[in-house]
């Protein structure tokens, strides 16, 4: 009977190993060693680390591309996460008082991340920043002359961007969660010391949720660098590879263009950033996040 | 409790994992693969209908596909080795997916090549080795809609370079807003381009010793055409005004503001299906010329073909199969009127005749045919005199165009001029094109 209990456990976690090793860490380690070769139909060849090479040279269009990809990536994501992250807190601490009828803006909030990045959505995006789309005739109304949004590489850029901040649904609701978490004596104790909302928000609510704040930066940093859906769809990388984010070259790099090798060379470079980004924020944290204990 | 709990986690674990293995494969099923619109589903579809009926001893799966992503699909298959047995490719795919190693030589299956012109079958060989078979050829052809010309008071549709900026000039004082063309994405920038040059030069974009054809002046002389296309009225004046990425299906096109498209002729229905009353107002206009009676700069290529998965040879009786199935869809009369001219006209002998007398439909009055019918005679008229524009297997490679393509887009967005981006194309070309083919 004791024995029976020993094993139980570990038959039900099954599934999940089974998952884990065939579609985490077999494609992981397997992405790595095909990074070292070159397939040419049926005939592989081991080059070290030629692929990787390849990616920075600059004098050939694959690095050129991949160094465009990289710069477009970072691009994005230097914009997006802080902006998610702005626009999550601001929105949050708004819902997070006491109004009436507030369930009904949480859920108006919430509604985009539901909704995410799908065909719908992309059409509507499109729709909203076509040249003759919804923005350009609301610019009209008001004399402004239309502004190609998806025709310049600032303008593309901007609205894909704008597509992930809008889903910020899930991150403002750990911030909701975070926020009702501060002590309400803080509050009352700086309000008597005469401290006004503004100087409150900096200097209570902002340091006690600073760990909620590593955890979404981290989440989002991750997150964001791996963006797919929304260039794909809204710009398929253009125009000018302005939107050709990383994923969208590995992907097509690896399928469309039969290149295995180099397509799991340009994700072995993607999650190294990752990894060294994610590395960095945490080393930082010791510097700005402040736990209660 | 924790026993059924235990069980049931078991099983499903076991059912994941027989679910991740081969789903099986009998020689009596054979499994196709194919991209296209709704049209040539339906018609694919259609045949097989009739092939199960009348081979009752096989039974075919079709696997349908839009464009978007059949690619990406293919080459992950082949990979994986597990392509369908018959699977439609572009031409050049014999090339970039090294078909020598994934593509069954269909001299294997004893298929009848009798009935195709001589050469029809050379950009389809690989070391005498027939990897595909043709399905039909295809070349860019300009088809107008009428309703736009006539609105503008024109009745006799332009057949010169020179009509066509002129009907410009008219379409965009008397109806403003509208274009003798419109929009032009780069790949379809480019073809009209080189076309316009090659009447200019009697050049290849891609010359036979694998280089660019072309000068750097005869390329800025090429954007400054694509310039004067947009000064009178032909196409937008730049295409930051216009972000529809998808040709058929942009507003401007469907609401009629755009008065022609240049596109291959076995993919005209696209266009044709977007158009109020099923696009009855387009007509084939052919390619443009320098002057009348000229019949030059018409690029031509395999449009598609049938290939077939190297695996079907271990299996005599599947082997038998395919090669059932390939014959019954290129030339038995009933599946040849069903599928029509869905993926083009084919050069094959007696299936054009089956379709040029068919009484199920007039095909030879459709916008494919016609097309076909332009390219094929133009095609043959600049060989006759020497320019020979076959267009080169590694001509739309999916890395290699964007050397030409990219500064067009920048051209066409009006971010460069004519200069730049002629440089830009002769900075790269010759050596990615050198890089590209040797894998």
């Amino acid at each position: 009977m004791v024995g029976e209990k020993k094993w139980v456990p570990y038959a039900l976690l099954v599934p999940w190993i089974v998952g884990f090793l065939l579609f985490k860490l077999y494609p992981f380690i397997s992405s790595f060693v095909l990074s070292l070769f070159v397939k040419r139909g049926l005939n592989s060849t081991f080059v070290g680390l030629d692929n990787f090479k390849l990616l920075f040279n600059q004098s050939e269009l694959t690095g050129e591309l991949f160094i465009n990809s990289l710069r477009v990536t970072f691009i994005y994501v230097f914009f997006t996460v802080p902006l998610i992250l702005v626009v999550s807190l601001l929105v949050a601490y708004v819902l997070a008082q006491k109004i009436k009828g507030i369930g009904f803006f949480r859920t108006a909030f919430y509604m985009p991340t539901v909704l995410g990045a799908n065909i719908a959505i992309i059409v509507l995006w499109r729709y909203i920043f076509e040249y003759n789309g919804l923005i350009n005739q609301g610019l009209a109304l008001f004399g402004v002359d239309p502004v190609s949004w998806l025709g310049t590489p600032g303008g593309a850029m901007s609205s894909i961007v704008a597509l992930r901040v809008w889903q910020f649904g899930s991150t403002m609701l750990i911030f909701l969660n975070a926020l009702k978490n501060v002590p309400e004596s803080l509050y009352e104790a700086a309000t008597i010391d005469g401290a006004n909302k503004f100087r409150q928000f900096f200097s209570i609510t902002v340091p006690m949720i600073t760990p909620i704040i590593l955890f979404n930066a981290v989440m989002r940093l991750v997150e964001t660098f791996q963006v797919f859906n929304g260039p794909m769809l809204i710009t398929n990388g253009g125009p000018e590879n302005s939107t050709r984010v990383m994923n969208m070259l590995i992907y097509q790099t690896a399928f469309r263009d039969g290149n295995l090798n180099l397509g799991s060379a340009m994700s072995w470079i993607l999650f190294i950033i990752i990894m060294v980004f994610t590395v960095l924020i945490f080393r930082s944290s010791k510097y700005w996040v402040h736990y209660q204990d | 409790m924790k026993k059924t709990l235990l069980i049931t986690t078991i099983v499903f674990t076991l059912l994941f994992i027989t679910a991740c293995g081969n789903s099986g494969d009998d020689d009596s099923t054979i499994t196709f693969a194919w991209w296209g619109t709704s049209d040539r589903n339906i018609a694919t579809y259609q045949a097989i209908e009739l092939f199960e009926s009348k081979y009752p001893q096989y039974t075919v799966e079709g696997e349908q596909s839009p464009w978007n992503g059949y690619q990406q699909t293919l080459n992950n298959r082949l990979n994986r080795g597990t392509e369908a047995d018959v699977f439609q490719v572009n031409y050049n795919w014999i090339y970039s997916m090294y078909g020598e190693d994934f593509f069954l030589d269909l001299n294997e299956l004893d298929l009848d090549f009798s009935k195709y012109p001589e050469d029809e079958h050379t950009p389809l060989s690989v070391n005498g080795k027939i990897l595909g078979l043709s399905v039909s050829e295809t070349g860019y052809v300009f088809y107008l809609n009428k309703q736009v010309y006539e609105a503008a008071g024109i009745t006799v549709l332009p057949r010169t370079w020179e009509e066509l900026m002129i009907a410009g000039e008219t379409i965009s004082t008397v109806t403003p807003g509208k274009y003798a063309l419109g929009r032009l994405d780069p790949q379809q920038a480019a073809i009209l381009m080189f076309s316009y040059l090659s009447q200019l030069t009697g050049k290849n974009v891609i010359n036979e010793n694998n280089q660019l054809g072309f000068t750097q002046a005869e390329l800025i002389d090429g954007f400054n055409f694509l310039s004067d296309l947009r000064s009178t009225g032909v196409l937008i004046s730049s295409n930051a005004i216009d972000t529809h990425n998808d040709g058929p299906t942009n507003p401007n096109w469907t609401s009629q503001k755009y008065g022609g498209v240049l596109q291959w002729n076995t993919a005209i229905s696209e266009y044709q299906n977007t158009l109020p009353n099923q696009g009855s107002t387009l007509e084939m206009a052919g390619m443009f010329q320098q002057s009348l009676g000229e019949q030059k700069g018409m690029y031509k290529k395999v449009s598609m073909a049938y290939a077939v998965s190297k695996r079907v040879i271990e299996s005599e009786a599947k082997s038998e199969a395919v090669k059932t199935f390939i014959e019954f869809m290129t030339t038995d009369p009933e599946a040849v009127e069903i599928l029509g001219v869905d993926r083009g006209v084919s050069n094959h002998s007696e299936t054009q005749s089956i379709l040029s007398s068919s009484t199920v439909k007039d095909f030879t009055a459709t916008l494919e045919w016609k097309g076909h019918q332009v390219v094929q005679t133009l095609f043959d008229a600049e060989l006759a005199n020497g320019v020979d524009l076959y267009i080169h297997p590694y001509y739309e490679h999916s890395s290699f165009r964007a050397i030409y393509e990219s500064p067009i887009e920048s051209f066409l967005l009006n971010n460069i001029n004519a200069n730049e981006a002629a440089q830009r194309i002769i900075n790269r070309f010759n050596s990615e094109l050198l890089r590209i083919m040797e894998g």
